[in-house]
């Protein structure tokens, strides 16, 4: 799961304080004290701090250039964020849900001892201890045996199975490649196998039940696709992504 | 100008207010009025606090929908893409776009939890924590991008158009000179003046001077330099054309800020407001 930075946590407080000062009192001077207090993060500050203004200024004027955003996250929602959200929700209610805690924002608590938030669809696999791979994804999402979805993804089967064990080892454009093959195949959402493929490390949970320790070298993209059975000019495509 | 900071209800104030005075959630009144009423009638914070109020169903589905499906009509999210923008590098894989979609899957999610809590009362604050999730979720344990300074224009994907303001000289220009009542000139001089010397950072401070001065620096063009003109800021501080527009906006607002709050003088703000529009 990532972390949050100790920097990260002192912006969240920091930007809670501004704002919190701007939703009060509209106060446009705290920004210079904490500018001036951490001028590293001073930039940030003065970012944010425009943010507020700005999202006074802007509230209900219309803005016909996002109607082709709205309406993707409509369908969105539709799809499966409202599901999403209502097992949150329900997780939550039985104390499951993952918690980076209220008080991170209204406190300003350390998020260092929070966790993060994680897509729906993560979130709940991952409380129910069952995380959920590339792999596992297509197949909850489509019903299909892993064969049939290697061959909708142009994939060989051994292929397919390393990738999403191996997720972390994939080069970004191998994983845009993957979601936009999976959105074209199936419709699915590029998000869902963007976060599967970019988040969880499925090399550390097979060493977390590994009993001795890992010995012998880890595997290479390189040699995950010399190793996939695709013919050659396949494979050079796939190099080429690295 | 709208009005002073004297005769404003407090935003935290206002929004409990509306939200006391709200017809029973889950009502037809309800429904009706998350269909037609305005931002102003119901701000993010109100939103967000009557879904986490009302549950499951078909309210909390249509009230949840009414805050994130709306960015068109109420500006909810209008923060988030501004983040957005300014996180995503040319050198990340995946786009602004990406990041935005990614960022409302998680505060779906969030706002079900203890999480939106924090939402009900600081908003934009809660985006942008979200945004860092969503951010930190796609570089995984790469911990985050080890960039230089981004240098190319960059193309909002929702609206097309170019965020690099070297490409239209007069966006965030916000020359005042001559826009404003002749008589507040000489005032307005002076409470520009005090009111970006509070800005700490030296190179934005400068910039914001410059900015609101009568003959502002142009951001990158050479043009005009050997007939005596001003540097370019890009080349005066060694930073890409996206920093100054960065640095010139948060002027502009910082100024819009100190003059909504001021007392002393009746001042027409649109001179200022427009070249917010021109973003």
């Amino acid at each position: 799961m990532p972390n949050t930075t100790p920097a990260t946590g002192l912006i969240q407080q920091l930007v809670v304080r501004l704002e919190h000062a701007w939703n009060t009192s509209h106060d446009d001077r705290l920004v210079d004290c904490l500018a001036a207090e951490h001028p590293s993060l001073a930039e940030e500050l003065y970012d944010f701090f425009a943010d507020l203004v700005e999202a006074e200024l802007e509230r209900d004027h219309p803005c016909p250039e996002l109607e082709a955003a709205d309406e993707r996250t409509r369908q969105w929602l539709e799809r499966e964020g409202y599901r999403n959200a209502a097992e949150a929700r329900r997780l939550d209610a039985i104390g499951r849900t993952p918690t980076l805690g209220s008080a991170g924002l209204s406190s300003g608590l350390s998020p260092a001892t929070q966790s993060v938030a994680w897509p729906a669809n993560i979130a709940n696999d991952r409380e129910l201890g069952a995380p959920r791979p590339f792999l596992g994804l297509l197949k909850e999402a489509t019903g299909k045996p892993t064969a049939a979805l290697a061959v909708a993804l142009e994939l060989t089967t051994g292929f397919l199975v390393d990738i999403s064990d191996n997720a972390d080892l994939l080069p970004d454009a191998a994983r845009a490649e993957l979601g936009h093959r999976a959105e074209k195949a199936w419709g699915l959402d590029r998000r869902r196998s963007l976060a599967a493929l970019a988040t969880v490390d499925h090399q550390f949970q097979k060493a977390a039940s590994r009993e001795g320790p890992y010995e012998g070298h880890r595997v290479t993209y390189a040699e995950i696709v010399a190793r996939s059975g695709m013919h050659s000019q396949q494979k050079r495509y796939w190099l080429l992504l690295a | 100008m709208e009005s002073t900071i004297s005769e404003q209800e407090a935003e935290s104030e206002r929004n409990e207010r509306i939200f006391q005075s709200l017809p029973k959630l889950g009502s037809d009144a309800y429904m009706d009025l998350l269909k037609h009423g305005s931002a102003s009638d119901l701000p993010a914070p109100v939103l967000v606090r009557a879904y986490r109020q009302l549950g499951m169903g078909r309210a909390a589905e249509a009230t949840l929908g009414r805050l994130l499906t709306n960015d068109a009509t109420y500006g909810y999210l209008r923060p988030l893409r501004k983040m957005a923008r300014r996180k995503v590098s040319s050198r990340d894989w995946f786009s602004v776009e990406d990041l935005v979609d990614q960022s409302i899957s998680v505060i779906a999610e969030a706002l079900a939890g203890p999480r939106g809590d924090g939402a009900c009362e600081h908003w934009i604050s809660f985006l942008k924590q979200r945004m860092e999730d969503a951010y930190r979720l796609f570089n995984g344990r790469r911990r985050g991008r080890q960039d230089p300074p981004r240098a190319d224009p960059r193309q909002d994907p929702e609206s097309g158009l170019w965020s690099d303001p070297a490409d239209d000289p007069g966006a965030l220009h916000a020359s005042w000179h001559g826009r404003v009542d002749s008589g507040h000139e000489e005032w307005l001089e002076a409470f520009i003046t005090r009111t970006l010397a509070t800005i700490t950072d030296t190179r934005i401070r400068e910039v914001a001077q410059d900015l609101f001065s009568a003959a502002p620096s142009p951001i990158s063009s050479q043009a005009g330099i050997e007939e005596g003109g001003n540097i370019p800021l890009t080349e005066r501080y060694g930073v890409d054309r996206y920093k100054i527009y960065r640095w010139r906006r948060i002027a502009r607002a910082k100024l819009l800020a100190a003059l909504r709050n001021q007392n002393e003088r009746e001042v027409d703000l649109s001179w200022l407001q427009d070249s917010a529009d021109d973003e």
